[in-house]
């Protein structure tokens, strides 16, 4: 068995090639796309392993991609790579079929734990509360979401 | 041939003859005919005679019907001296009644009964006889023979009785008779009669004298006499004489009055007498008739005593010799009274005054019936009057008013339009009234328009509608009508009245002011979306690059270098903070929430924000949203909560706020209530700036509603309500091509 294939999607030119040259050791890079419909169409065609995603995209977001790919079946499973320290936006991107989520403040030292946790077939967050995000306390989710933060969080902490 | 012929005639003539024949020989079975003769003593035309026969004769009638056959004869005895005509009339009796035997005869008046005595038993033997006259006349009668009567007496003493109590200053009374064997049998029952008088008046007989004497005596005796006739058949000359017309020259030529006992002389110039009332005895002889009719026989003299006699005067002579009715004693009979005018005219008289007063009445009514209408006329005057000024007025204050006025009636036909609404169209009143005014409304609003005045129109409810309506120079107009209805004095509905404005000018700068905002609202957004875009795809993504560069130099840092490496950690943290904030402040310029996780998210995670910040308690709940909104309208009810929310905890001191998101079918419900302070929508409109105003022209933008409802001390809800299912027909369209 070879290394896992990974699939980058983001509209940051500077962000995929900085991702790239953090995970080429251990992952195969198989692809790097600068938007959503691209993303939708690699991970199929590249047949990827792993979908490293950024929200923020023109065209369809990054969660509007996760859901799609949910919804037709596709076995790349989607580790969200994104600025987006909320958990509003965390449970959105599980509800959509996300395996991981990782912010970028935490790229280096998140990233590689999230993809090898993910392969595993577990989840993985990064742990955030330094950004703007100060309201956990009234995040409701969808209970398998809500399930995979905690284990995580828990084991994280 | 002809023998059957003959035979069958002869059964027919039998069959017909038979029942007749047979009826014929029934009748003399049933009852035979009574024959009934009155003997009279006089003559046919005295009236007496007259009155007695007619009720004898119907009395008789009544009883018996067509079983009586009555024969009446008259002996006229006065005339001829006694015994002169009796052997003649006897001849005549006798032959004419040879077939015919009377079943009983009637003797009426002393002759009558005188020839019965004579020649009743030769002429009609066997038949028995019913006396009519006074009890005098049987005097020589022979007892043995059956006779029947009712009698009554002779009164010479009760009609002297009865004058000297009519004329109480008698001193004499002259009693007349003359020299026939008759009239010496009254002079003769007259001494006896009066007897017990004579103390008390003078009583002469004057009998042996002429008529032409006595009509001389009688024209000079004098005052305080009366004559009382007895009889006079014949006078001292030997004239042959009627005492009826005797009685009629005396009493001519009397200077005082006559009185007589015979009820014969009533009539004739007597002031009266007590005398046989003919018509009474009349009664009672009828009576007698038929009771020996019926087979009652007569024993001897079967005479009773009539009730027949009575006072009886002629009113006349009362008036002729001034004497007062108030003497007569009760029960006496006045004849002959002239009716008076009223007695006469009774009737006429009644009916006349009836007449008047019933014309009267009508006048009266009339004349009332008048004054009330003129009344009501002059009243209905000074009502049309005072309607005519109302419509004058009216009218007058509609045609100057700066607005156009229209009336219909209850038929919602147009009845009126004012001269501005005329000037407006330049049309005629003609063209405008019924249903003309619908002409000139523009062909894409005359339904809307026509659907709403008549929906309004049959629930008797004001309404407002605005139309284009045709200028006189062909450009079309906005106006604004607005509609009552109207009620009449009755209070019952008499149509509706409404008014028009040319509201163009308004609507275009509403349109105006709208298509301004609009582009205001678009440019803010847009600028914000712009700076957060900045902010968030450049800004935020270098210093995420810068954060990454940090962690990843410092990953590579070697183990020894511990300050080195804690001042990394600093920048690392710096760095992630510069970002949250840049961050945050593109979330707030414009929600990436919004855009990448939908209305629900944004909602939710504001008010969660807004919560933490302000230290309240905002409850949220969303039901059935679609994820797939219109970003107009997932926009519009995103800033709609963030400032309605924003407002609210900062104005209503409330501490618990609730906001609402509920889909349906094809709109979309926005609630954000609390239970503050309240205040007044219209005053906040103006003095809360453009929070409200902006909400309200973002929510119109997506032809949506808005609705503030708020009660001081009473809380505050608003409510936004935006129609969905176009828009998403036609955003499914558009996303389909």
């Amino acid at each position: 068995m070879g290394c896992p294939r990974v699939l980058l999607a983001d509209d940051s030119q500077e962000i995929r090639e900085r991702v790239k040259e953090l995970l080429q050791e251990d992952f195969d890079i198989v692809g790097s796309v600068q938007n959503g419909q691209q993303a939708i169409q690699a991970a199929s065609v590249l047949n990827a392993d792993l979908l490293v995603l950024d929200i923020s995209m023109p065209g369809l977001n990054g969660i509007q991609v996760a859901s799609r790919l949910c919804e037709s079946g596709c076995r790349t499973k989607v580790v969200f790579l994104t600025i987006h320290e909320d958990r509003d936006y965390v449970e959105a991107a599980f509800s959509a079929g996300a395996s991981g989520y990782v912010c970028k403040s935490r790229v280096a030292t998140d990233l590689i734990p999230a993809l090898q946790s993910v392969l595993r077939g577990k989840s993985f967050i990064s742990q955030f509360g330094q950004g703007i995000d100060k309201t956990r306390s009234e995040v409701s989710t969808t209970p398998r979401a809500t399930m995979n933060y905690r284990s995580r969080s828990a084991a994280s902490s | 041939m002809r023998k059957p012929k003959l035979f069958g005639r002869l059964l027919l003539y039998l069959a017909i003859i038979w029942p007749a024949a047979s009826l014929a020989l029934k009748t003399p079975a049933a009852e035979p005919q009574k024959i009934v003769l009155a003997l009279y003593g006089g003559r046919p035309d005295l009236p007496a005679n007259f009155v007695v026969d007619d009720i004898i004769r119907s009395t008789l009638e009544k009883e018996l019907g067509s079983h009586l056959d009555f024969y009446a004869e008259f002996l006229d005895a006065q005339r001829w001296s006694e015994g002169e005509t009796e052997s003649a009339v006897h001849d005549y009796l006798r032959h004419r009644y040879a077939q015919k035997r009377p079943s009983v005869i009637i003797a009426v008046a002393q002759p009558a009964i005188s020839f019965m005595r004579l020649y009743g038993d030769e002429l009609f033997p066997g038949v028995p006889v019913v006396a009519f006259g006074a009890l005098e006349m049987l005097r020589d009668w022979d007892p043995r023979r059956p006779i029947a009567g009712a009698l009554s007496k002779i009164e010479i003493k009760g009609t002297l009785e009865l004058a000297l109590r009519l004329q109480p200053r008698t001193r004499e009374v002259l009693l007349i008779s003359g020299v026939s064997p008759s009239d010496q049998w009254f002079q003769s029952l007259a001494r006896k009669q009066l007897t017990e008088l004579e103390n008390r008046v003078k009583i002469t007989y004057v009998n042996n004298i002429t008529l032409d004497d006595l009509e001389k005596t009688v024209a000079t005796i004098p005052d305080g006499t009366v004559i009382q006739f007895l009889s006079m058949a014949q006078d001292a000359a030997g004239n042959n004489l009627l005492s009826d017309e005797v009685v009629s020259r005396i009493a001519e030529k009397a200077r005082v009055p006559t009185y007589a006992h015979g009820g014969i002389y009533l009539g004739r110039g007597t002031v009266g007498g007590v005398v046989t009332n003919p018509e009474a005895l009349a009664h009672e002889t009828a009576q007698l008739t038929l009771r020996v009719l019926q087979g009652e026989r007569i024993q001897g003299v079967a005479i009773q005593e009539s009730r027949s006699t009575v006072p009886m005067v002629d009113w006349r002579q009362l008036r002729r010799w001034g004497i007062s009715e108030e003497r007569l004693p009760a029960g006496t009979v006045v004849r002959f009274r002239e009716p008076s005018v009223w007695d006469s005219y009774k009737w006429y008289i009644i009916s006349g005054i009836s007449l008047i007063i019933l014309e009267a009445a009508l006048i009266t009514a009339l004349l009332w019936q008048r004054t009330r209408r003129r009344k009501a006329e002059a009243e209905l005057a000074a009502a049309l009057v005072v309607a005519q000024e109302s419509e004058q007025r009216f009218r007058r204050v509609a045609n100057t008013a700066p607005v156009m006025i229209w009336m219909s009636g209850t038929d919602k036909l147009f009845t009126y339009v004012n001269q501005p609404w005329l000037d407006f169209t330049n049309r005629s009143l003609a063209q405008e009234l019924g249903n003309g005014w619908l002409e000139n409304i523009h062909g894409e609003d005359v339904a809307a328009c026509f659907e709403t005045y008549t929906e309004a129109f049959d629930r008797r409810e004001p309404f407002t509608m605005q139309y284009r309506l045709r200028r006189h120079d062909g450009e079309y107009r906005w106006v604004l009508d607005r509609g009552i209805p109207r009620f009449d004095g009755n209070n019952s509905f008499a149509g509706y009245i409404g008014s028009c404005v040319d509201i163009t000018d308004r609507k275009l700068a509403e349109e105006a002011l709208s298509s301004v905002s609009r582009r205001l609202i678009d440019a803010q957004e847009q600028e914000r979306t712009r700076i957060a875009r900045e902010l968030h795809d450049d800004i935020n993504q270098r210093i995420a690059m810068v954060g990454i560069e940090l962690d990843v130099l410092q990953q590579s840092l070697p183990t020894s270098g511990a300050v080195v490496r804690n001042r990394f950690e600093q920048l690392r943290h710096l760095t992630a903070d510069i970002g949250a904030e840049i961050q945050g402040i593109s979330h707030r310029l414009h929600s990436s929430k919004l855009e990448y996780l939908g209305l629900v998210a944004a909602c939710k995670s504001f008010c969660r924000e807004a919560a933490d910040w302000h230290k309240v308690e905002v409850d949220f709940a969303a039901e059935n949203i679609s994820p797939a909104l219109p970003q107009d309208i997932s926009l519009c009810l995103f800033r709609v909560l963030q400032e309605s929310l924003n407002n609210a905890i900062k104005h209503s001191g409330a501490q618990r706020f609730e906001a609402r998101l509920r889909g349906t079918s094809d709109e979309i419900h926005l609630a954000v209530r609390d239970h503050g302070m309240g205040f007044d929508p219209a005053a906040a409109m103006i003095s809360r700036g453009l929070g409200l105003i902006s909400m309200r022209e973002r929510v119109s933008l997506v032809k949506g509603t808005m609705l503030i409802a708020s009660k001081l001390m009473g809380g505050t809800e608003i409510t936004v309500r935006v129609p969905l299912v176009e828009k998403i027909v036609t955003q499914i369209a558009s996303g389909a091509a």
